[in-house]
């Protein structure tokens, strides 16, 4: 009997020790597997344009293969409504609760601000998209935020170059009274400086001013070659609609701050016909993938993608390339196999993800909005009338103001 | 023609008519008298459905009046002149006189007859309501009544504010209202002139009928003017 | 700055102002009768727009025919919005009815938000008013032209139905004192649904005529509608002659301002606000009785 009590106890206590050593070692065997969540406005005012970047998230993944590192990628969105606090109490669930390793998008510049700050936190990465301040490559910058498609300084640089070089250095802007619209102006002001342009004049104009008739009249007193509109949604609607109405487009070429084949889909390509402006991408792109992204898009959803959703799956693409090349899911060696690495994808031909200030860019795209006859096939709205180089289209090294740091 | 029978009102949580009863009968010119706040505006308001009565019966003619609306009390033949006149001031005189819908065209007093008895009207024809004085505002109010087809007008303290010439001429309106056939239903302040011109007397105090009586009666009873109306 | 540049912005102005005059035509008319302060005027005005894209894209491609049938259509609506909804209000206190008419507004926007999407719907300018005329001093727009024109005879019309017509007199009548319309044997509650229909029809036309202009959205209300309390407060509530005044006086200021000196353009109007409510506040027409 008494020796069967010693047998017992030392099965019990091999039992007891293997089955510890077993609950040690289990992570490091088998890790939580990636989880990647977009954030972004499914229900606010620009739901029409990013609400569709969880699909593109999620078609990113399926081409991916849908594992990484033995094991499923997870995937989970969020709606922040464009709201910042939203969209703060959403990134901190998203990172605390929801245990991701990386939030996509989020437009709202604020919002994104916010989020990069959960970011930072929590020691987890985001990639904004849809957030074109230059503050998150800039002074708020840090090692876990990845700004991603464009920022603001690129969509003035770019296509204020290229205007002053095509269309005319005698400008007049009408520019949106507020943060954006102030960075924008300045932007654009430094390129037609730089190619020796001449401003002859600037109105800061309310948000939702309707009617722009005065301002376009003080324009055309002015006799600019190109009119630049430093505004977005139903304001820019309103400003061109008006400048067309006066007839101002018969002498002046007018360039926009930013441009959504959704906002030419929506009010009718009359209203842009044969304006200019910069764009991270066309859903025309030769990129390598890009006609296989848009094809597969397009039979989903019976409509293009938009740069938004482009930029999108180019970013989870790329974070998942990161993974697997670190072999590793934990920030700090993800982010250093980020850092200074050059890639081909749908989105960027090559794309260079900048040590400096971990702007990812790339060669800009100038486009033409089409007028009505020429457009032979539906949502082919624009058409590539330039580029600008990566080199010119951001902003110059030590000129960023980002102070990396540490992790 | 008229007829209250324990009629109940309130304004918001206070009880202004306490049960008032009384009758008005054919060709009479009636008078509701008493002291300020005793009701008598009030009682005219109910009438009328302007201030609807909680509990009580009002009979027009053989109609019960409670629970209609003023527009549908007015097309059935009364004509409620105000205290405070009314006048629409943005209106000209003519518009104010035209104003009252006719029913089958029918007036009680056309316009020429108006302007035989209100000649003061006639004269302002085109001006505004808000350019009359007391005086033809008075006038206007009561001459607007009679362009429509009324069977009893109720009036309130028409000849508040007036002077004293201005009073009489009221007085002869409302002698050659009563010959029209219409009855009179008048809330007065002004005792001596109630006593001049009525034929029937109610006086109403504290929402109630205290006193009823013929004009010869009250006007020599000082004892009830006294009590009641502090004469 | 040269005088013909100040005599086209001046001329520009006058017709900014004419759309704030038939905004604020019809939130007056409202005001003056029913006393209501009504914040779903400019959400009315965006329906009106709407309804215009409605017509001309799926129904009769024909800008005349909306340009017809939308404030119709419209005043339609109000009557029925009056019928159905505000009429159980008029016993409440106003602030019940504000709120009504807050919430009305933002149901109103979403409703459309949902059918028609956030970014708007296109609307171009009919093809017979494209192109500009030579006024001498300048080119002009022909449908800008229109749309003043267009609006002086809608005022024109207001007025006359108002002043010369029984009508007219009955409105202006419930206005001044509703009880007593009553008290005379007129069924005022035609009279309001008629009123309200009026207005409601006058913001469509607003927004009938704006569409080819501006970007037709389910926010386009929100911005005028600020402007036309503006205008209201100048030109006197409940007046037709304060809100043509009033609404044209609008259009100049921010005119003017934008000339001088635009970020004040906008401050411009409210100070102006400001000033004719410590100064005057019932307005330049506006009537004693409203502020008792």
């Amino acid at each position: 009997m008494k020796k069967y009590n010693k047998i017992f106890g030392v099965l019990v206590v091999f039992l007891m020790v293997s089955g510890i050593s077993a609950l040690i070692v289990s992570p490091a065997v088998a890790a939580d597997p990636v989880k990647v969540a977009v954030l972004t406005d499914m229900s606010g005012p620009y739901a029409g344009i990013t609400a569709k970047n969880v699909d593109a998230a999620r078609m990113a993944i399926e081409d991916f293969g849908g594992k990484l590192l033995g094991q499923n990628i997870e995937f989970v969105y969020r709606d922040h409504q464009c709201k910042p606090d939203v969209a703060n109490q959403k990134a901190k669930e998203l990172y605390e609760k929801e245990k991701v390793d990386v939030i996509i998008d989020c437009p709202n510049s604020a919002a994104g601000l916010a989020v990069s700050n959960q970011a930072r936190i929590h020691k987890k990465l985001f990639f904004p998209i849809g957030s074109g301040t230059t503050r998150l490559n800039g002074s708020d910058c840090h090692r876990y935020t990845f700004h991603w498609g464009y920022n603001d300084y690129m969509l003035a640089t770019a296509a204020g170059l290229w205007a002053a070089d095509n269309l005319g250095k005698r400008w007049y802007t009408i520019t949106a009274d507020y943060a954006w619209g102030h960075s924008l102006l300045k932007n654009f002001k430094n390129a037609l400086k730089s190619r020796g342009g001449t401003l002859l004049g600037n109105d800061m104009v309310a948000l939702g001013t309707s009617d722009f008739s005065p301002y376009i009249l003080k324009a055309m007193n002015a006799n600019p070659d190109v009119l630049v509109l430093l505004n977005a949604g139903k304001d820019g609607v309103n400003s061109t609609k008006q400048a067309n109405e006066f007839g101002l487009k018969k002498k002046v070429k007018i360039i926009h701050a930013l441009f959504f084949i959704e906002g030419i889909k929506a009010v009718g390509p009359d209203v842009f016909a044969d304006d200019y402006g910069a764009a991270p991408w066309y859903w025309k792109s030769q990129n390598p993938g890009a006609q296989k992204f848009v094809a597969q898009w397009q039979k989903k959803f019976n409509k293009p993608p938009n740069w938004m959703n482009a930029a999108t799956y180019s970013a989870v693409t790329q974070y998942l390339e990161a993974v697997k090349r670190a072999g590793i899911k934990d920030a700090k060696p993800v982010i250093e196999k980020l850092e200074g690495h050059t890639f081909r994808d749908i989105f960027a031909n090559p794309g260079y993800i900048r040590p400096d200030n971990h702007m990812k860019v790339a060669d800009a795209n100038i486009i033409r909005a089409k007028r009505k006859e020429e457009i032979k096939e539906p949502w082919d709205f624009f058409e590539f009338v330039g580029s600008v180089s990566a080199k010119d289209a951001y902003e110059p090294v030590g000129k960023t103001g980002c102070n990396m740091g540490g992790f | 023609m008229l007829r209250l029978q324990d009629v109940n009102t309130f304004y918001g949580d206070s009880h202004i008519l306490k049960g008032i009863s009384f009758e008005v009968k054919d060709g009479e010119l009636a008078t509701l008298l008493g002291r300020n706040g005793a009701g008598k505006s009030t009682t005219l308001k109910s009438i009328m459905g302007i201030v609807p009565p909680k509990e009580g019966s009002i009979l027009f003619g053989n109609e019960e009046m409670v629970g209609k609306r003023p527009h549908q009390i007015a097309s059935l033949g009364l004509g409620y002149v105000p205290e405070e006149r009314a006048i629409f001031p943005s209106l000209s005189v003519l518009e104010n006189l035209n104003l009252p819908t006719k029913k089958n065209r029918k007036r009680l007093w056309g316009l020429e007859k108006i302007y035989e008895y209100f000649p003061v009207l006639k004269e302002r024809l085109h001006h505004k309501g808000s350019q009359l004085s007391g005086g033809e505002q008075q006038m206007l109010a009561i001459a607007r009544v009679l362009t429509m087809d009324i069977k009893l007008m109720m009036l309130d303290e028409p000849t508040e504010g007036l002077a004293p010439f201005l009073v009489l001429e009221i007085g002869k309106i409302l002698q050659e209202i009563k010959k029209s056939r219409v009855v009179v239903l008048l809330v007065e302040q002004n005792t001596r002139f109630a006593i001049n011109v009525a034929d029937k007397h109610h006086i109403i105090y504290e929402g109630k009928i205290a006193y009823r009586g013929d004009n010869d009666d009250f006007g020599v009873d000082k004892e009830i003017q006294t009590r009641y109306l502090g004469v | 700055m040269s005088a013909q540049f100040i005599g086209m912005q001046l001329f520009n102005g006058l017709i900014l102002g004419s759309v704030y005059v038939l905004l604020s035509l019809g939130l007056s008319i409202i005001f003056g009768m029913l006393g209501i302060i009504n914040f779903a005027h400019g959400a009315f005005y965006m329906l009106g727009a709407y309804a215009a894209y409605t017509i001309t894209s799926y129904i009769f491609p024909n800008f005349w025919i909306a340009f017809i049938f939308g404030p119709i259509f419209m005043g339609a609506f109000g009557a029925a919005c009056e019928v159905f909804f505000f009429r159980r209000l008029y016993k409440l206190p106003p602030l019940y009815v504000m709120l009504f008419t807050f919430g009305l507004m933002m149901a109103f926007q979403d409703i459309i938000r949902m059918i028609f999407g956030s970014m708007g719907v296109p609307f171009n300018t009919p093809e017979s008013l494209m192109g500009a005329v030579n006024l001498g001093f300048m080119y002009y727009p022909k449908y800008r032209l229109f749309l003043i024109i267009v609006t002086a005879l809608c005022s024109l019309g207001v007025w006359l139905f108002l002043s010369k017509t029984r009508l007219g007199a009955l409105i202006r009548a419930g206005t001044d004192n509703s009880q007593m319309v009553d008290a005379l044997g007129i069924n005022i509650s035609r009279i309001t649904t008629l009123v309200f229909g009026l207005g409601i029809g006058l913001a469509g036309l607003a927004g009938v005529l704006v569409a080819p202009i501006q970007n037709v959205t389910h926010l386009m209300g929100m911005d005028f509608l600020i402007d036309c309390f503006v205008v209201v407060v100048i030109g006197g509530m409940g007046s037709i002659a304060g809100s043509i005044i009033g609404g044209l006086i609008v259009g100049e200021i921010i005119a003017m301002g934008i000339m001088v000196w635009p970020p004040i353009a906008n401050t411009l109007i409210y100070l102006f606000m400001a000033a004719f409510l410590l100064v005057r506040p019932r307005g330049l027409f506006g009537r004693e009785a409203f502020h008792d």
